[in-house]
Parts: C-alpha cells; sequence; structure tokens
C-alpha cells in the first residue's frame, strides 16, 4: 500500500508549517531592553531583586532578568553560549576564571563604567580591583570580596576551659608560636589525653583542635605568603610555589594533621567529599579555617555559639588571600551600552549598600564594609576579624590565565600530599610542573 | 537424600531473604535520607546522625521552597513533561504504524538507521544539537527546549512498531474491505487494540522527561524555562551547600515519580520485557 501523492504532499507541507511556525513564534520584542544577569547564588539573588528595583527606577527602559545557574556548571555552560555567540549579556567572574577570558576577549572593557558610577577606582578593594584588571584596563566592575578567617566553637573553648585571645595568635613551620599549644589543648583523644601528652592515641581522638585540609583557599595560598612565600611569579605569570618558604608553609598544613596531631587525617577532609565543614558542624573540630561567605550556610545549622578570630600569623605577618568577584560584560552583547549602565550602577554606593546591609557580602567598596559587620552583629556573629583582616596584609587570588584548568591538578597532588604518601617538595615540584603545563602566560 | 535438602532448604531461603533486605536496605538509604533530611529543621542538621529521623519533624523547608522561585520550576516540568507525552504519543504512534504497516522502498534501511540513532549517547549530540538550535535561534526557549523529544523518540517508535507488528493483519484487512483508509484503520482498529502499550509509551516518556537534566541545562538558562532538575542543581552554591533545602528540592520533585511508579508499575516491567530495554 502506498500513500495517495496529495497525502503524501499534505503531510510534508504540515511538518514544514510546524517548524515554521516554531521559528517565527519566537521573534518579536516591545520595544524594551532586557539584559540577563547571570549568577549562581540562590541567596544573593534576593538581594540582587532589590537591586535591580533601585535600578529600574533609574532606567526605566531597562529590564533585568536575573538567571540563577548551577555553580557546578556555571563555567561549562558559560564557555559553550561564549563559543556559540548566546551568552547572557551581564555574569558574575571569578579572579581563577578572569584571566583566562580577559586575554581571549570574551569581556568588555568597562573602566569607563566604573569612574561613571561617581568613585575612583581607589575608593574599592584594591585586591578586587587587580583581580579584574588586565593591560590597565578593568573588564569586570568590582562587586564583593570573601576572606578567611577562622570560626569556632565557644562552648568547646568553655569545656576546654580555654580563650581566644584578642591579639592574632602566631605560628612558625617548627611549631612554635601561640597557635598550636591552643590547638593542642583543644585535640583530645578518648582517654581524656592531649597530643603533647603520653599515650595519647591519635587513631582514637574524640574532638581535633583545628582543620587543616587540602582546601587552596581558606588554607595553604594563606599559609605560603604569612611564611613569605609565593604562589606565582607575577600576575599573568606562572606558578612557583615550590621555592623554600612556600614548600615550607605547605609542609606545615601536613604537619599539622601527621607530626603535630591536632587535624583530623586527610583521609576524612580531603575533597571531593571533604568532610571537614561538617566536622566542624557536628563539634568533632573546634577552629574551622573559612570563607566569611560560609557564614550564611554554618551559622543557621549551629547548634552551638560561632566565635570568629583572624587567621594566624606567620613570619611574613598576618597575610590573607583576598578572593573578589566581579560584574562583567559579555563582549558580543546586542545591548552594550545597556549592559555598561547596568554595570555602571551596580558599581555604585546605591547598589553595593543593598548587598552589604543584607549581610549577603562584603561590598568592594571599602566604606560600605562595615554594614555586612553590622548585619552579622545582629545576629550574633563578630565578623569584625574578617574585615580587620582585609584592611591588613593582603594578597591576591593567583591571577594566571589557565587557574581553573591546573586547579583539578593541583588539587589531586596535593589530595596525596596531605595524606603523606608523597613528601611535601615533591608534591609541590609536581604540582607546579604540572599546573604551569596547563597556563598560558603572557612573555 | 530429602533429608538433606530438607535440611539444606531453609538455610538457603535464610540467605536469600538476607541478601534481599540488604539490596531492600540499600535501595531504599538514599530516600530515607532525603525524607529525613527535608523535614528535619536546619539547627538539627548535625546534632544527630545523618539517618536518625528528626525529633521534631516540620514542613518549614518545603513551604521556604515553595514560596520561591522552585515552585515556578516545577510547573515548568510538569508543562515539560505534558507537551513531550502528548507530542510522543502522537508522533510515535504516526511513525510506527507507517515502519509496521505501510510498505515504500527504504522502510526497513530507515528504521534500522533510525533505531541505530539510540546506540549514540546523548552527550555527542549535545553540541550539535545546541548549534542547529542557536541557528534557529530557538536557544533558551519552549521550543528549544522540547525540539529534540517532541517529535518521537527512537526508543518510542522501537516500543510502538514491534507492538504494531503483533495485531493480526487480518482485522485490518477487514476494515479495508468495508472500505476504512490507514488513518481510519489506525484510529478505530489498530489504538483501540494498542491502549495498554500506549500507556506503557507515556509512562516511559513521563519519567524520562521529568528526570531529563543535562539538555534543559544546556539549552535554557532563564528561570521561565527552568526545569525542576535544574532547580535543584542550582541550590548548591560556590561556598556552601543548603543540605535540608536541597533535600526537600529533591523530595518535592521525588514525590510524583513515586506516585507514577506506585500507581504504573505493571506498564513499567511491560516496557522492559517488550523491547528488552530499560
Amino acid at each position: 500500500m502506498k500513500l495517495s501523492t496529495f497525502r503524501r504532499k499534505m503531510l510534508s507541507a504540515l511538518t514544514v508549517g510546524a517548524l515554521v511556525g516554531l521559528v517565527a513564534a519566537c521573534g518579536g520584542s516591545d520595544g524594551k531592553t532586557t539584559l540577563t544577569y547571570r549568577i549562581w547564588d540562590e541567596q544573593q539573588q534576593k538581594g540582587y531583586e532589590k537591586v535591580f528595583e533601585a535600578f529600574k527606577v533609574k532606567h526605566p527602559g531597562i529590564d533585568v532578568k536575573i538567571e540563577l545557574q548551577p555553580y557546578d556548571q556555571y563555567w561549562t555552560k558559560l564557555v559553550t553560549e561564549m563559543v556559540s555567540g548566546t551568552a547572557p549579556d551581564v555574569f558574575w567572574m571569578t579572579p581563577a576564571n578572569f584571566p583566562e577570558l580577559a586575554t581571549q576577549g570574551a569581556l568588555m572593557d568597562v573602566s569607563a563604567a566604573v569612574e561613571q558610577s561617581g568613585l575612583t577606582k581607589d575608593k574599592y578593594h584594591p585586591n578586587v580591583v587587580d583581580s579584574f584588571t588586565y593591560k590597565g584596563k578593568m573588564y569586570a566592575v568590582p562587586k564583593d570580596w570573601g576572606v578567611p578567617g577562622m570560626l569556632y566553637n565557644k562552648q568547646v573553648f568553655a569545656e576546654a576551659g580555654v580563650e581566644m585571645p584578642t591579639e592574632p595568635l602566631t605560628w612558625a613551620p617548627d611549631g612554635s608560636g601561640t597557635f598550636l599549644p591552643l590547638m593542642r589543648k583543644l585535640t583530645v583523644d578518648v582517654n581524656g589525653k592531649h597530643p603533647n601528652e603520653s599515650g595519647f592515641d591519635p587513631a582514637k581522638v574524640k574532638r581535633w583542635g583545628f582543620a587543616s585540609w587540602n582546601h587552596s583557599g581558606t588554607q595553604w595560598l594563606n599559609w605560603i605568603p604569612s611564611n613569605g612565600g609565593t604562589t606565582i611569579t607575577k600576575p599573568y605569570g606562572t606558578f612557583n610555589f615550590n621555592e623554600p618558604a612556600s614548600v615550607e608553609a605547605l609542609q606545615w598544613g601536613v604537619d599539622l594533621i601527621k607530626k603535630w596531631h591536632v587535624s583530623p587525617p586527610a583521609e576524612q577532609t580531603n575533597p571531593p567529599a571533604g568532610r571537614a565543614t561538617e566536622m566542624f558542624q557536628r563539634g568533632e573540630v573546634a577552629v574551622f579555617p573559612a570563607n566569611n561567605a560560609l557564614l550564611p550556610f554554618v551559622a543557621p545549622n549551629s547548634t552551638f555559639p560561632i566565635g570568629t578570630a583572624s587567621l594566624p600569623a606567620g613570619k611574613a605577618g598576618r597575610v590573607v588571600i583576598i578572593n573578589g568577584l566581579g560584574e562583567a560584560v559579555y563582549s558580543r552583547t546586542d545591548h552594550p551600552d545597556q549592559a555598561k549602565q547596568l554595570v555602571s550602577f551596580l558599581a555604585t554606593p546605591e547598589a553595593q549598600s543593598i548587598m552589604a546591609e543584607g549581610g549577603y557580602v562584603f561590598p568592594a567598596i571599602n566604606d560600605l564594609a562595615p554594614r555586612y559587620v553590622e548585619h552579622w552583629k545582629a545576629k550574633g556573629i563578630d565578623t569584625q576579624p574578617f574585615l580587620d583582616e582585609a584592611r591588613g596584609k593582603t594578597v591576591n587570588f593567583p591571577i594566571v590565565s589557565g587557574f581553573a584548568a591546573a586547579e583539578p591538578k593541583i588539587n589531586q597532588i596535593f589530595n596525596d600530599m596531605y595524606l603523606g604518601s608523597v613528601n611535601v617538595s615533591d608534591a609541590a615540584g609536581a604540582a607546579v610542573k604540572q599546573g604551569n603545563a596547563l597556563l598560558k602566560p603572557e612573555k | 537424600m530429602t533429608t538433606t535438602t530438607r535440611r539444606r532448604r531453609p538455610s538457603r531461603r535464610a540467605a536469600l531473604y538476607a541478601t534481599l533486605i540488604i539490596g531492600a536496605a540499600m535501595s531504599v538509604f538514599p530516600y530515607w535520607l532525603i525524607v529525613s533530611t527535608a523535614l528535619k529543621p536546619r539547627g538539627e542538621l548535625f546534632e544527630a546522625a545523618p539517618w536518625a529521623p528528626p525529633s521534631s519533624p516540620t514542613l518549614e523547608n518545603l513551604g521556604a521552597l515553595l514560596d520561591s522561585d522552585f515552585a515556578q520550576s516545577i510547573l515548568n516540568t510538569f508543562i515539560f513533561v505534558t507537551i513531550l507525552t502528548v507530542g510522543q504519543l502522537i508522533f510515535t504512534t504516526l511513525a510506527a504504524y507507517a515502519f509496521a504497516r505501510l510498505e515504500f522502498r527504504g522502510r526497513d534501511s530507515l528504521f534500522w538507521l533510525y533505531l541505530a540513532t539510540l546506540m549514540v549517547p546523548n552527550v555527542v549530540t549535545l553540541i550539535p544539537l545546541f548549534l542547529i538550535m542557536r541557528e534557529l535561534d530557538l536557544v533558551n526557549s519552549w521550543y528549544g527546549l522540547v525540539a529534540p523529544y517532541v517529535f518521537g523518540t527512537p526508543y518510542g517508535i522501537f516500543l510502538m512498531r514491534q507492538f504494531f507488528r503483533s495485531i493480526p493483519r487480518e482485522i485490518e484487512e477487514a476494515a479495508r474491505v468495508d472500505g476504512a483508509g490507514h488513518l481510519t484503520i489506525l484510529w478505530r482498529i489498530i489504538l483501540p487494540l494498542s491502549r495498554p502499550i500506549l500507556a506503557t509509551l507515556a509512562i516511559v516518556t513521563v519519567i524520562s522527561s521529568w528526570n531529563n537534566f543535562l539538555w534543559p541545562l544546556i539549552i535554557t538558562s532563564s528561570e521561565d524555562t527552568r526545569v525542576v532538575t535544574v532547580a535543584i542543581a542550582a541550590l548548591r552554591s560556590e561556598i556552601g551547600i543548603d543540605y535540608t533545602r536541597m533535600m526537600a528540592g529533591s523530595l518535592l520533585t521525588l514525590l510524583p515519580m513515586l506516585l507514577v511508579f506506585v500507581f504504573f508499575q505493571r506498564y513499567i516491567v511491560r516496557s522492559v520485557a517488550l523491547t528488552g530495554l530499560k
């Protein structure tokens, strides 16, 4: 049996008609410009809804649509879209991903937009500005910053009869300083013994003083500069954390586990499983190094009062790494002028004070940072130590082109280093070598 | 002889049950974690062991999610699933009937060629498909979201074709003698006989489109097209995870599928039995 010619024609006409209908139905606009604003943080979305209400009052012709994306797929998706020319108009940018995208021309120069916000560059945290500057021009407006400090369990401190001193704790690669003795007092095994007492059993520890684990942002990227070492040769250069001062600092991170027994074994804390945060929340770890951005996740789950302190100071002083965020404009956006107006507004005190007062982030504008502290004070958490750190000696998140590609490799090698299966200087050497192979340094 | 088998049987039975119980426990455990974590107040999350039941269960997490954009994504998933299921039933029936009963040159090779696309993993066609959608300007739209599935899938066509071929030709021939055309035969004779397999196809489509994550993630970005699988993934942030909220999201997503499974189990089993595919 065969289809009649008429029916065959009818069917193909129907199919084509349906396809044409599909394509036609998605055109059309109403004269207003709609910008997309891509983010990955569900909590901050509420803050930005308020920010865009304020923006709309000033720019009634521009609608802003927030697109929340899963963080795990954020960069893959963004790069796919950039390749095919469909990336969002404005999106969040990290120091880790910035150099590669900026050098490839995926981002628009927004230096003028920053100026139009009414503030000069020096009004923003210098590290955030540096993170998003390439060849003297800004390719993302400074949005906010986060900094690692220490969260501690006040209940455990009371039980152990110790107090967090007001002046910063100190550390040195050989174990001298005030930090280690305090962690020893807080670490206790099932028989009530501490790590420096005879009979202490590191296999049967009830509670650990500290959590030293393979986490760059809160751990070794801070130990290294505070011991006077460096992680990269220069911005847009290569890794060099295999030099003596840096290796000493990496060794210290491992020693806290293997030698001094004040931190849980890496079998429990290595990423991706990484139980360190949970161990702190369960009261199995007394002092936990964490970025202030973790507070909204830790504080509401907490069954004990949380205290805060700044990271201990090494021989180069207390030096912390600043992880800033920026807002970038896609270089091939259909609405460059409107997108620049939007990021210019996002750099104003009006926009950033909304985010600071809501306790979402430390704003990039220096003068507004205390408002974040006020928000958290009302919730019973003192975030002043984080602000003090950011106002003291700071270093930038490593600005190298290709960090995002190198990071998993380094992480993998450092997992073995924290486990103790590779010695520290070999691990550092391998990580630098294999990490550098994935970088695209500028000559 | 008989005594040994008798003696052996209870022990064998015990081993069998032990294995089954372990297997069941392992399958049920993740669901238990979802339910108990979703009902825990945030402060209770780290008080006891993760598998301990909530001491004061709360609907707060579920309520908070339903008040947010998450509710919209549940609605989107319902729309997505409905469009795909209706499309799949219509177009698959037509195609499967053509492959089963119409005679035209190259029919079987076309069918096997089409079926062979089942062998190509989804991820391989993902990028070309995305580029096609971009050329058609369908990125981030409902059309782009449903286009790859709404006109039927190889799996569905295979399932239906196999069933249609099992219907005796004599019935159709009798209808043809009475003057019925193809569409009349399909509508009046074949479809009424195919209700069970249509139900199976519908259920399988509902489940697979409900769970679809990768395509919606790639092709859509905005809230008005975001489906629930992507919305759950978005609850995980760069720096922390709110487990109670995430599990509440998983529970909301899981419930409709559990209901589908409980009520339509036999159709799901049938699809496996008929095609040998899961």
